[in-house]
Formats: structure tokens, C-alpha cells, sequence
């Protein structure tokens, strides 16, 4: 177990030491003490290995995450995961603004709730949220799924390409062109699975949501459709 | 902090209610519309409230006086702000790096102030 002390030893010599670990390396588990909502903890990492943030972090913890499992013993600032390519991020605190926006890959984990503009232009990212999302949630989501155990804020999924959304509790108001869409069987597998793997199939089951999706009017847009928004 | 789009207009007005202004800025603007509330008699939750229906923009107010503290936050609220609560104080700051040394954060209650909501607190 690698332990370092951001307070003592640095943000930069962390992160020098988690991107020098390339494709294999040994290093595998590290531990990260007094955070200290500093910015940018664990960035770039592109290794296999195992980091715990043993604490609140500030801005784009594990931004760009490659293949790394990040977890965060606390709450995360705006931009958590953003850009993240693989790999997982569990945060068992709330995340603050857009998180995982416009993540191309991988598991964001969010126990707490998600504040706003959560999942904004995400690009193949999985989100699963245990609590709430705050408004203008999955803004321009173009692909990946967003699964949401609490309630959704206005304005969701306002712009929405093909991501699937998934919400159990309410929803404050639809943004343009995000409409309800009927739960199938392989949505069900799908959002079981995400379930599991979000860690939240003790909590929910996938007949209790609803998904939401483009009304492809906009994104695909014909000018007869002008009056829609 | 804000950005106001409005600000000009009431500038205008506020001068002629006999504001006084030291700069074009309109962040001043918001202080000022703020401060005429409070001398016109508001509470600072209604003066607050004034800020939502009469700024047009995007806003962080945060407001101390003598007795009183207050927040509010544009309803769009996509400027940063992060609060946290102990039995012994209220504490703003606009990222949660900025509270970390305060006594007690470890387990004070911290959260993000919702959009359109005045939060105050007054002895």
C-alpha cells in the first residue's frame, strides 16, 4: 500500500507518482490522507490501480481517468471524473457540480446527490447516482447511461443526443426535446446491471424507474419542428 | 459576485433613490441595490428575495450586517458556492478548499446553497 500525505508531500509530487505508473506496475493500492478539498488529486492517472482519497476533494478529481479505481472516503468538487476514458470513480459523499462531464468511458458512482448539470455532454460514461441530480442534468447527453435513485432537477436531459437516462424518483421539468420513453425488457437488464455495478441494487429495482430520451426532433432537426421549443 | 446584464438601468434608478456610486461596476450595483433595501427597512430575507425578481444576471450575494449573514444564489446558480453550518458558526465560501481549516468542518454540515433560495441567519 502506497500511502501519501497531500499535506506534507504535494499535489504535484501525487500525481508525478501516479502518471509515472504506466501499464504495469506493482504500485497497485494507494491511499491519499488530507485532501483538504485540494483540485486535480489523482488526474490523469492511465495504470490499473486502486487510489482512496481519504477525504473531500476540490475541483476534476480523477479527471480523465484511464483504467484507475478512484475512491473518494468524502465529498467531490465541480468537474469530478470529467473526461474520464475507463476505469471507476466512487465517491461516497456528494459530488458538486458537472460530474463526469463529457466522459467518454467508465463508472461514476455518486452515494450522496449529484448537484447540477450532472452528466452534461457525457459521451459513453455510466453514472449511477444514489441521491438526487441537481437541474440541467445530462445536458446534451450524446451516449452512456444515467441512472438516478432520487430526483432530477429542471430542465433534464435538455438537448439530449442517445444517452438513456433513468429515474426513479421525480422530475422536476424535461429540457427540450428529452421526453419519457417506454421501459423494455433490455432496458431492464441493462439498468439491473447498472444497478449492480453502481452498487445500488440493494436500494432500487429496475421496475421502479422511468427512462427518458431524445425525441430525436431536435438533434435531428426539420425545420417543420421549429415550434417545439 | 455577479455578472449582471441590468445593471445599468438600476444604477440609473438607484441613483435617483439617492445611491451613491464609486465605480461602472456591477457587482456595486447588487451591493448597492441591497443596501437601499436595508435602509428602506427590508429584513435581509426580503432584501435578498428583491435580488431574485429585480437583478437580471448570473450572482453570488453574500451579505453581512450587523446583527445578520445571508446567501443567495442566481436560479441558474452556475457560479460556485458551498456553505457549512456547525452549532458554532455559518461559514461561505465559493469552494469547500476554503473552509477546510475551520474548527470542526470535519463534521459540520456542508452543502451547496440551492438556486433562487435566500438563506439567512440573524441573532
Amino acid at each position: 500500500m502506497e500511502i501519501y500525505d497531500l499535506a506534507a508531500d504535494g499535489l504535484r509530487g501525487l500525481n508525478a507518482s501516479l502518471h509515472a505508473l504506466k501499464g504495469t506496475t506493482n504500485q497497485t493500492a494507494w491511499q491519499v490522507k488530507n485532501p483538504k478539498g485540494a483540485h486535480a488529486i489523482a488526474a490523469g492517472i492511465d495504470a490499473p490501480i486502486d487510489v482512496t482519497v481519504l477525504g473531500s476533494t476540490g475541483y476534476y478529481c480523477a479527471g480523465m481517468n484511464k483504467q484507475a479505481t478512484v475512491r473518494i472516503k468524502g465529498s467531490a468538487g465541480p468537474g469530478v471524473a470529467e473526461n474520464m476514458m475507463s476505469g471507476t470513480v466512487i465517491i461516497d459523499g456528494d459530488a458538486s457540480q458537472y460530474a463526469g462531464a463529457t466522459g467518454r468511458g467508465g463508472l461514476l458512482v455518486i452515494k450522496g446527490n449529484a448537484s447540477s448539470r450532472c452528466g452534461i455532454s457525457m459521451k459513453g460514461i455510466e453514472i449511477v447516482v444514489h441521491g438526487n441530480i441537481g437541474h440541467m442534468s445530462a445536458f446534451m447527453a450524446q451516449s452512456g447511461s444515467l441512472v438516478v435513485l432520487g430526483d432530477a432537477g429542471e430542465a433534464l436531459g435538455d438537448s439530449l443526443y442517445e444517452a438513456r437516462l433513468f429515474v426513479r424518483g421525480s422530475v422536476k421539468s424535461l429540457g427540450a426535446d428529452c421526453i419519457e420513453k417506454e421501459m423494455r425488457p433490455e432496458h431492464i437488464a441493462l439498468l439491473a446491471d447498472l444497478l449492480k455495478r453502481g452498487e445500488a441494487d440493494h436500494l432500487a429495482r429496475p421496475e421502479e424507474f422511468r427512462r427518458y430520451g431524445s425525441a430525436r426532433k431536435l438533434y435531428t432537426f426539420n425545420i417543420d419542428n421549429a415550434a417545439a421549443y | 459576485n455577479g455578472s449582471l446584464s441590468n445593471h445599468n438601468g438600476v444604477r440609473r434608478e438607484l441613483k435617483r433613490l439617492g445611491m451613491t456610486f464609486e465605480t461602472e461596476n456591477d457587482t456595486e450595483v447588487g451591493a448597492a441595490f441591497i443596501s437601499h433595501k436595508l435602509q428602506s427597512g427590508e429584513t435581509l430575507g426580503n432584501a435578498l428575495e428583491a435580488t431574485l425578481t429585480d437583478l437580471d444576471g448570473f450572482f453570488t450575494f453574500v451579505v453581512g450586517t450587523k446583527n445578520g449573514f445571508g446567501v443567495v444564489r442566481d436560479p441558474i446558480a452556475c457560479k460556485p458556492a458551498v456553505m457549512a453550518e456547525t452549532d458554532q458558526y455559518v461559514a461561505f465560501g465559493s469552494e469547500y478548499r476554503a473552509l477546510v481549516n475551520l474548527p470542526g468542518i470535519e463534521t459540520a454540515r456542508v452543502w451547496e446553497p440551492e438556486p433562487a433560495t435566500v438563506y439567512f441567519w440573524e441573532r
